[in-house]
């Protein structure tokens, strides 16, 4: 699906894009020998309604996803194109301009307008190798599999601690109650782990990675003194092992899927900043003919 | 407050395991979620379903979350007070009150289904969603505050000057945010720099020449009043002048404004031809011939403003093509440059110098400061250093006067009369001075008078034939009398173009220190009726329309678009 974007119909639009570039400095090279280069000359105007009309089009990407039942070509094709087509933009944009910046509001546009490419590129660049990653890390098990074994070793450890004294009970029972994945964004997205559990004489305590539960456990070992509590502590030891080890791909998985749309958040809201500048670009350069 | 938890798992009707905690706090926590103090599973528990706060007499107050309820004596309630004997139910588990034991403050029991199995997705389902911060809110933001920025506060300037100027002495920008690029030098002038609208004056219209014409109403235009051209030449200052680029020109620099219409031949209005030097040109090519760039064959040879006269028409010009058979200086002066530059036979010794030297341009011709045309070469100046005006071998300070040929011959009589009254005196004695055309000594031995005149006419005669005035001069007899042909140097040889000699006086210095011959032919010019202007072939040797072919020259260089005496440019 992700290769498919790129390579959707035979790279036809890596064509366009090409045919566009090439076009568009065969434009600007006609009027480097008449007069300075410029937005305002009629190759500048043409480069720049054409970026326009490819700016509405691109944007139009965020309407078109949405319609699932539209005839007008695939999905995979709209994206493939707004992919390469949205990065002949740098180009056209900046042979519009001729190379002029400035502190005004038509840098602005031009601004918003890498700002997004930059953001969509990012988009195109975990679009191509996240997936996979989050392939890689789901190790074959669906999140279902992973949560109904979460769900099978923390039943184990409980009916483990059950045979155990009060103080290896509570343990496991804070250690399995408090396990966290997520947490704020920003837990999410560093894969932090907050795990906390309550142990004996030490109370609430920082459990990353199952750390302070195991450790806890085993410390108990040496003292067990019930026949089978040793093995108990065991199992719970394996149980904790385990769960470490799910926890974490949950916590990777989470944040590689919130890496994932993440970038959505710059591309989407810079189109409108851009958009709008683009609206006040376009008046400006009229209203003061 | 210290609080008992005591959690009791059943299997069934029975017990499965009781298991007793100590909570600090002022309530206890209970949900699914991995945040809660009692965590519950199973179907109609929330992830943070209720909060549990012991109150006075041992009762329990149950606050549930918002979609959240529990049950108590078959009644759904979201917040309620249950006492001793009752249980609210969340899901399949339940809480009651616990009398608490010495030692503690408040004691809660949890019933709890043990046949429930934990639920990882259950407590951790709400942290399985990654938290993406919303994007619409933010593009709706976004796009609204930069049409704010970059559209209302530059229209605020337009429709609201009073507050954009409160708005620009606070430091905030308004419609300089429009700005495409920086003003020429020429425009950061107060009004003009800081007020689009001086010229922008009508939103939505292209500049108009009224704009420029307000500060610049004597600019003149490129054509004669009434020319056939100007109907259909778009002549908005705009067309060619370029404000907001960068690099700022300010005037385009490529030939295009020229040769757009230039390139083809157009037709020559003789008569609204500028005077050159106050002199009416008379005569011209009918048409313009057409210019493509600046290289042979895209460009027409030089077109010299050639001086001439006639009686009948006094000084005036003509407009010859270079190299035509028409193309001769009439000056009404005889000048043999080849002569004077050669040293073999006229050289000149420097004050203080020891060798003598052959003449060079410079010692005639002086530049002027603009670097393009040269002082008007005077006999005084030039010539005279060489070239005395005595004519008495006796008397070698005596001059006669120059550029005065009325008294010319008072003066000779004046001169000669006092000769033979000299004679007279002298008992008829032989003048130490030789007469003129007598090949023994004169005498004067009649009327004084009658011999000066005699005299003075034979000096006139051989000067105006032989050596003297006619020796640079082209002279003519009129009624008797002797006439030294006006004279008249021409002073603008091409004047619908400028050139500067300065940055051009470049290259290694010839032998003969004549660095001018590079370009004019001065050593093989042997009639002062040769024009030693260079032919445009001799610019190309080095100039070229693209900096490709060679030094780049635009029409701009050398011609202007605004010519002094036209018309003035209209709105």
């Amino acid at each position: 699906m992700y290769q498919g974007i790129l390579g959707h119909g035979g790279r036809r639009y890596a064509w366009w894009a090409a045919f566009l570039i090439v076009t568009s400095f065969a434009v600007y090279w006609t009027q480097a020998a008449s007069e300075p280069p410029s937005g305002g000359t009629w190759q500048g105007y043409g480069l720049g309604g054409l970026g326009v009309l490819l700016i509405l089009w691109l944007s139009w990407l965020g309407i078109r996803k949405r319609s699932y039942r539209r005839a007008s070509g695939t999905l995979r094709g709209w994206v493939s194109a707004h992919v390469y087509l949205g990065l002949t933009l740098p180009v056209i944009a900046t042979l519009h301009c001729a190379f002029q910046f400035g502190l005004n509001i038509h840098t602005l546009a031009y601004a918003l307008m890498m700002a997004v490419i930059l953001s969509g590129a990012y988009g195109l660049y975990v679009y191509l190798r996240f997936p996979n990653r989050l392939v890689a890390n789901r190790e074959d098990q669906s999140r279902d599999d992973l949560l109904a074994e979460l769900d099978s070793l923390d039943q184990t450890a409980l009916d483990a601690a059950g045979q155990c004294d009060d103080g290896v009970y509570g343990a496991v029972c804070s250690a399995l109650e408090m396990s966290t994945v997520g947490g704020s964004f920003m837990d999410q997205l560093l894969a932090r782990d907050r795990s906390r559990a309550r142990l004996p004489e030490r109370g609430l305590v920082d459990n990353a990675q199952q750390r302070a539960v195991i450790d806890h456990l085993v410390e108990r070992i040496p003292d067990t003194s019930r026949g089978g509590e040793a093995e108990n502590l065991r199992a719970l030891l394996r149980v904790f092992g385990r769960r470490a080890e799910l926890l974490k791909r949950l916590r990777r998985e989470l944040s590689l899927e919130l890496r994932l749309k993440l970038w959505l958040v710059f591309h989407v809201p810079l189109t409108f900043a851009l958009l709008a500048a683009l609206i006040a670009h376009v008046v400006a350069v009229f209203f003061y003919w | 407050m210290l609080i008992l938890l005591r959690k009791t798992r059943h299997r069934g009707n029975r017990v499965a395991d009781q298991r007793d905690a100590e909570l600090r706090g002022k309530h206890l926590t209970v949900g699914c979620g991995g945040d809660q103090r009692l965590q519950l599973f199973g179907d109609g528990v929330g992830a943070a379903h209720a909060r549990v706060t012991p109150q006075s007499g041992g009762r329990l107050l149950i606050e549930c979350t918002r979609g959240h309820s529990v049950s108590v004596d078959g009644q759904q309630a979201r917040k309620v007070i249950i006492g001793a004997g009752q249980t609210a139910r969340i899901g399949p588990h339940a809480i009651s009150p616990l009398a608490p034991p010495a030692g503690f403050e408040a004691g809660i029991e949890a019933h709890i289904d043990a046949d429930v199995p934990p639920s990882a997705r259950q407590r951790l389902g709400h942290n399985l969603i990654p938290r993406v911060p919303g994007r619409r809110g933010l593009s709706y933001l976004l796009g609204l505050a930069t049409l704010a920025v970059a559209l209302g506060l530059p229209l605020l300037a337009v429709y609201q000057p009073e507050t954009a100027e409160k708005l620009a002495e606070s430091g905030i920008a308004t419609d300089g945010l429009w700005t495409s690029g920086p003003l020429a030098d020429a425009h950061h002038l107060p009004g003009i720099g800081d007020d689009c609208t001086v010229c922008h004056a009508v939103p939505f219209q292209r500049v108009r020449n009224q704009a420029c014409l307000d500060c610049h109403d004597t600019t003149p235009a490129h054509f004669a009043q009434g020319h056939p051209v100007i109907a259909g030449f778009d002549d908005r200052c705009t067309s060619c002048h370029l404000e907001h680029n960068e690099p700022s020109t300010l005037v385009r620099q490529d030939d295009g404004q020229c040769t757009d219409c230039h390139t083809d031949s157009l037709q020559r209005s003789l008569a609204g031809a500028l005077p050159v030097d106050g002199m009416r040109v008379d005569r011209a090519p009918a048409n313009i011939r057409p210019v493509q760039g600046f290289a042979t064959g895209e460009h027409p040879q030089f077109l010299a403003a050639l001086v001439k006269f006639s009686p009948a028409d006094g000084w005036h010009v003509q407009r010859q093509l270079l190299g035509s058979a028409d193309s001769r200086e009439a000056s009404n002066l005889k000048f043999p440059h080849d002569l004077h530059l050669d040293h073999a036979k006229v050289s000149w010794t420097d004050s203080g110098a020891s060798d003598d030297r052959a003449l060079q341009c410079a010692d005639c011709h002086t530049l002027e400061r603009e670097g393009e045309h040269f002082r008007a070469v005077t006999m005084e100046s030039s010539c005279a250093n060489c070239h005395t005006l005595a004519f008495d071998d006796a008397q070698p300070n005596r001059q006669l006067p120059h550029g005065e040929p009325e008294t010319l011959r008072n003066h000779l009589e004046e001169f000669y009369v006092k000769q033979a009254a000299l004679s007279q005196r002298a008992g008829g004695a032989s003048l130490k001075r030789r007469v003129p055309n007598v090949t023994s000594g004169p005498r004067c031995s009649g009327d004084v008078l009658a011999c000066g005149e005699r005299w003075a006419d034979r000096e006139m005669d051989k000067l105006f034939t032989k050596a003297g005035c006619v020796s640079c001069h082209e002279v003519s007899r009129d009624d008797g009398e002797w006439q030294v042909k006006p004279v008249r140097l021409a002073y603008d040889w091409y004047p619908g173009a400028r050139f500067d000699h300065v940055p051009h006086l470049v290259g290694s210095l010839p032998a003969d220190g004549n660095r001018c011959a590079s370009c004019h032919e001065a050593g093989q010019s042997s009639d002062a009726s040769d024009v030693l202007m260079p032919p445009l072939e001799n610019c190309t040797q080095c100039h070229a329309s693209t900096a490709a072919a060679g030094v780049p020259l635009q029409c701009l260089d050398c011609h202007s678009f605004h010519q002094a005496g036209r018309p003035l440019m209209t709105p």
